[in-house]
């Protein structure tokens, strides 16, 4: 959907009639309370799931870096196969020296938690060049103004576009200033924690 | 009704001066965005359409597939419409004008268990753990976060299709002559919604007494909502619409954060924080 197309709403949420008569907030401000709350909201919940095969296995290399916008590993395989998820607890259990365990041809496991979160460790590693595959849970896209008369596609069910109408409207009337209004405030909030919970309902819980 | 009959009855309701074109363009709006939550909240509209799939790959993002109006999966089947050339159905609408599927080959087979079961990802890797790699007709499928649809075996035929029902968005009400898509009975809900979200915009007095028109709104999506999961359960559809019976929005509407919450919940779901968590 075209988000910018919701602009004129909230602006005429705002007791505005255009963007340029508003005087407590910008049109920036408007686009930032949205994003901010899409990430929140794509952290919160399992809204946006990527299928990824870009990272290439390197022979005897177990660890690898998650790609961007990734929060949390939902599935992973290696050329394919499926690897079943552990921690360094399991897998110390099991190899003392799993960290610098000799390769294989078919690694087992996965472990979400061995080196940070911004990095996945394949135990053993491979003895050979593959394909790692992962399935994750990615953070929603920023939300950057577009130029005049341009729109801002983003790939979301409509009723999202909704909610992030309405959290925008509930940050803007929360903040402190002229155009405070704690009620309306109030009001957006109840309208977006709907949203929330139906899209709970419907896509499950995130991270 | 028609969008006309909607919009003068809020106005009417809220009081605003009937020729104003801002009044009647805030209005409408509020009027779109009531019709597409109340169809989020009870998934009362459903579409069928056939996903055309892509020999050697196993999963697809609905949105990125141009299906804008997608909610959720309620039924996923193989399609059986093996005809090629000008017999075969029309596969996507290009401005009024069915379009034949140009990728169709002769070959398809009939499937006489076209349903597809809804699994997990480690549902399906338990089954076979190569999954990724196997083609052949898919059996199953599977669906996480909005719109990643993924199923356990590649198809490897060109021109095979999906036959799917989901659960739909509403086409925006743009025109004074529209007629919203959900139930003439649930028309009356879009003025008070109307009503309600358009005095959110005002808050002070007129929005606490509007509270009343929101409530309204909402016992009237959980009625549709029942309705249509007693529907979904007996059409034996993978989904139903949100149970709005166990959401006590009625505290949502509370203008009091003076007074203590009842009990801590998680932040997204509302489900009861489990004992210990902060």
């Amino acid at each position: 959907m075209d988000w910018s197309t919701l602009t004129p709403w909230i602006v005429v949420s705002l007791n505005a009639s255009r963007v340029e008569e508003l005087v407590d907030w910008t049109e920036a401000e408007l686009y930032q309370y949205a994003e901010e709350s899409f990430h929140a909201l794509g952290r919160g919940l399992l809204l946006i799931v990527q299928y990824d095969d870009s990272t290439a296995l390197v022979a005897n290399q177990g660890l690898y870096p998650v790609p961007a916008l990734h929060i949390v590993t939902i599935y992973a395989a290696a050329d394919g196969v499926t690897l079943q998820p552990a921690e360094v607890d399991e897998v110390e259990a099991l190899d003392d020296d799993y960290e610098e365990a000799a390769g294989v041809a078919a690694p087992t496991r996965w472990i979400g938690n061995a080196s940070g979160l911004n990095y996945l460790r394949v135990y053993p590693p491979k003895n050979a060049a593959g394909v790692l595959t992962l399935i994750f849970q990615m953070r929603p896209p920023d939300m950057p103004v577009p130029a005049t008369g341009q729109p801002l596609e983003l790939k979301m069910p409509a009723p999202i576009g909704d909610y992030l109408a309405a959290k925008a409207l509930e940050k803007a009337r929360r903040r402190q200033g002229d155009g405070q209004m704690l009620d309306a405030a109030q009001a957006f909030s109840t309208l977006g924690q709907i949203f929330e919970r139906a899209a709970a309902a419907y896509w499950g819980s995130g991270s | 009704m028609q969008l006309s009959d909607i919009r003068s009855r809020v106005i009417g309701r809220l009081e605003w001066d009937p020729s104003d074109t801002n009044a009647q363009a805030a209005a409408t709006a509020a009027i779109g965005e009531g019709q597409r939550l109340f169809c989020f909240l009870t998934l009362s509209l459903e579409n069928q359409r056939e996903l055309v799939l892509t020999p050697g790959k196993s999963w697809y993002r609905m949105l990125d597939a141009g299906w804008a109006d997608w909610l959720v999966p309620l039924r996923v089947r193989i399609s059986n419409d093996t005809a090629a050339g000008a017999d075969m159905t029309f596969d996507t609408q290009e401005s009024d004008t069915g379009t034949f599927n140009e990728q169709a080959s002769p070959g398809l087979a009939v499937n006489t268990n076209p349903k597809l079961r809804p699994a997990s990802l480690y549902e399906m890797a338990a089954a076979d753990d190569s999954f990724l790699n196997t083609n052949g007709t898919p059996t199953q499928y599977g669906v996480l976060g909005w719109d990643f649809l993924f199923l356990n075996k590649r198809p490897a035929l060109t021109g095979q299709k999906l036959l799917i029902t989901y659960a739909r968005s509403p086409v925006p009400l743009v025109n004074d002559g529209d007629v919203p898509e959900i139930l003439d009975a649930d028309h009356a809900s879009l003025i008070d919604y109307g009503e309600w979200r358009l005095r959110a915009n005002e808050g002070g007095q007129e929005l606490a007494s509007a509270n009343a028109r929101l409530t309204s709104y909402l016992d009237n999506a959980k009625e549709r909502a029942d309705q249509v999961r007693a529907r979904s359960l007996s059409q034996r559809y993978d989904r139903q619409p949100f149970e709005l019976e166990s959401f006590d929005y009625s505290k949502l509407l509370k203008t009091r954060p003076d007074l203590p919450p009842y009990r801590k919940e998680n932040r997204w779901t509302g489900q009861p924080s489990p004992p210990g968590s902060s």
